[in-house]
């Protein structure tokens, strides 16, 4: 049989990204996921900026996930320039980013990822047999959305957040509104992860993988951290990341791509879960332990439990926080330094982020950003290639959609990862 | 009660179409300005057992800018579902479960270009709009 698959555009993914298989005399030859969203150059437009400027930038790769890149970008300023920042302006930065975690995962595990394993074309349509799930998907989605308002200062590309510290500190009101709402907001996740056990999950695409994701320093389960951990065991400081990601360039794709070692990879809530999974406590711990088995490390449809799970763990940690915020005192921190050179990590709801930066007197000099779906889409080409060459074994014709869950069950951001192509002129 | 939902984005010219009509409807309806995230008020609007839900946002159906009429739901792309936008027919699906007389009406882009004004055809179709709800 000779055949070509053809995808485009990818339904239920941020972005223009498609999928092409090319079957030739019943063998798999090809399989590309093509990016064709253009290029950014944000890389470019950050030279010869001053940081804060970088940081208001840089914010606007993504409307989805700006905290994180806000707070990437922060991080790697802070750490060219060495300020050390206050208790409570960490405290909340990571309040913003529960934020952030809770309503970038709600969106994707209700409204895109259980379509497709309850059999429903959209979320839609899957409204009228699940309107309490749909329901409770939306109600998460605008909590996080508030919380981001609240601490980031708007619902999207906020300013709040700055090198060093915060503009408005939010009211005593609303931080007591955010710890009373992720309290009540706990059932609604737990029956969305309860739903997930009744659920058939997919094997034609199995096999083990690598995966890569931020390690916090002081043994807990974290999204924030300065060292990169590898699910083969190798441990690396922020300012090492090009020995994980190798960036590449392909000819079918504006977006880069990241191999480790030469082996694909996979960044994310799968991969922060694999690595750090042994960290989590309360009821995201107890959840983890008893849905947590082998094919979690093999199978990429697990990032969609991984998500809800980071959804408890998220509203979980919330009330304490909060309680932290509010009795820890503000203090606004300062630099002298004026150029440097460093990194900032971040776990963006998709997976690891980096931001690196030369500042050279007060300018950028050089800047360089990863965001996850970059680097996971050499893993999404294998998982996509697998799955087409065991349902072309098995006779089955109709692959699209077995085919598109895959990518959608990474949560691709297709806008942030496309990624700056340099240019040399000879 | 009746209550009105402005839809889109102010700084994107035209496309703030849907919020400037029910900008100018607070006199005689329930206005909720959605922006570009209706999703996060359907549970508000379905407290308040409303009669009638009146959507109002910017479209290109190919007509004449400032041109408005109702627009049925399957005439809305669904496809454009994804973490960073919930597509008009799935808000309106979900007030539907609440509210039995849901309408849409469209205005006819000219322009969505960065501004944070109506072109004048818009302007002039978003208060020909207004005239006919306020008369209603």
């Amino acid at each position: 049989m000779n055949k070509k698959i053809v995808i485009e555009p990818m339904a239920r993914v941020e972005g223009h990204g498609g999928i092409e298989v090319v079957i030739e005399d019943n063998q798999v030859k090809d399989v590309t996921v093509d990016i064709f969203e253009g290029p950014r150059l944000i890389e470019q437009v950050t030279v010869g900026k001053t940081p804060d400027e970088a940081v208001s930038i840089t914010s606007r790769i993504c409307a989805i996930c700006y905290i994180s890149h806000r707070f990437a970008d922060i991080r790697a300023h802070e750490r060219t320039l060495k300020i050390k920042p206050g208790e409570k302006t960490k405290l909340l930065r990571k309040l913003a980013h529960y934020g952030e975690m809770i309503e970038s995962h709600s969106l994707h595990y209700y409204l895109l990822a259980l379509p497709d394993f309850l059999g429903y074309p959209d979320a839609i349509t899957m409204t009228g047999r699940f309107p309490e799930e749909v329901a409770g998907g939306l109600e998460l989605k605008k909590f996080g959305n508030r919380v981001m308002e609240i601490v980031g200062g708007r619902r999207i590309h906020g300013e709040n957040m700055r090198i060093g510290g915060f503009g408005k500190l939010p009211s005593e009101e609303d931080l007591e509104w955010i710890k009373e709402k992720a309290l009540m907001l706990i059932p609604t996740i737990e029956r969305g992860i309860n739903l997930w056990k009744e659920l058939e999950v997919p094997d034609y695409l199995e096999e083990e993988t690598i995966f890569v994701s931020v390690l916090p320093e002081d043994g807990t389960f974290g999204f924030v951290a300065d060292t990169i951990v590898v699910s083969t065991g190798e441990k690396y400081d922020a300012e090492e990341y090009e020995k994980v990601t190798n960036e590449r360039v392909v000819p079918h794709s504006f977006a880069k791509r990241c191999r480790y070692k030469g082996k694909p990879y996979t960044v994310g809530a799968l991969a922060r879960l694999i690595n750090m999974g042994d960290r989590l406590d309360g009821m995201a711990g107890e959840y983890f332990r008893k849905l947590y088995n082998d094919r979690w490390k093999r199978n990429p449809f697990y990032n969609n439990i991984a998500q809800a799970i980071e959804i408890l763990y998220c509203l979980e940690k919330i009330p304490s926080l909060v309680d932290k915020i509010k009795s820890t005192p503000y203090k606004e921190a300062k630099s002298g330094k004026d150029s440097g050179e460093g990194t900032g990590l971040v776990e963006a709801p998709r997976g690891l982020l980096i931001h690196h930066y030369k500042i050279e007197k007060g300018l950028v000099k050089y800047a360089n950003y990863i965001a996850p779906t970059t680097q996971n889409l050499d893993d999404m080409e294998k998982y996509i290639r697998n799955a087409a060459e065991r349902l072309l074994e098995k006779k089955i014709q109709d692959m699209e959609l077995p085919l598109e869950m895959i990518m959608r069950a990474y949560d691709p951001c297709i806008s942030c990862s496309v990624h700056m192509v340099k240019i040399i002129r000879k | 009660m009746k209550i009105v939902c402005g839809i889109g984005n102010i700084w994107r010219c035209d496309d703030g179409a849907g919020i400037r009509a029910a900008e100018m409807l607070k006199e005689k309806y329930q206005v909720f300005i959605c922006n570009t995230y209706p999703e996060n008020f359907v549970d508000e609007i379905c407290r308040l057992r409303p009669e009638k839900v009146i959507i109002i946002d910017a479209a290109d159906f190919g007509a004449e800018p400032g041109t408005f009429r109702e627009v049925n739901t399957s005439e809305i792309d669904s496809r454009l579902l994804s973490t960073h936008t919930i597509p008009l027919s799935f808000f309106v699906s979900l007030i539907k479960r609440c509210c039995r007389e849901v309408v849409v009406y469209g205005i006819q882009v000219k322009d969505i270009d960065f501004r944070d004004h109506l072109s004048p055809e818009v302007r002039r179709g978003v208060r020909a709009l207004v005239n006919l709800l306020m008369s209603e």
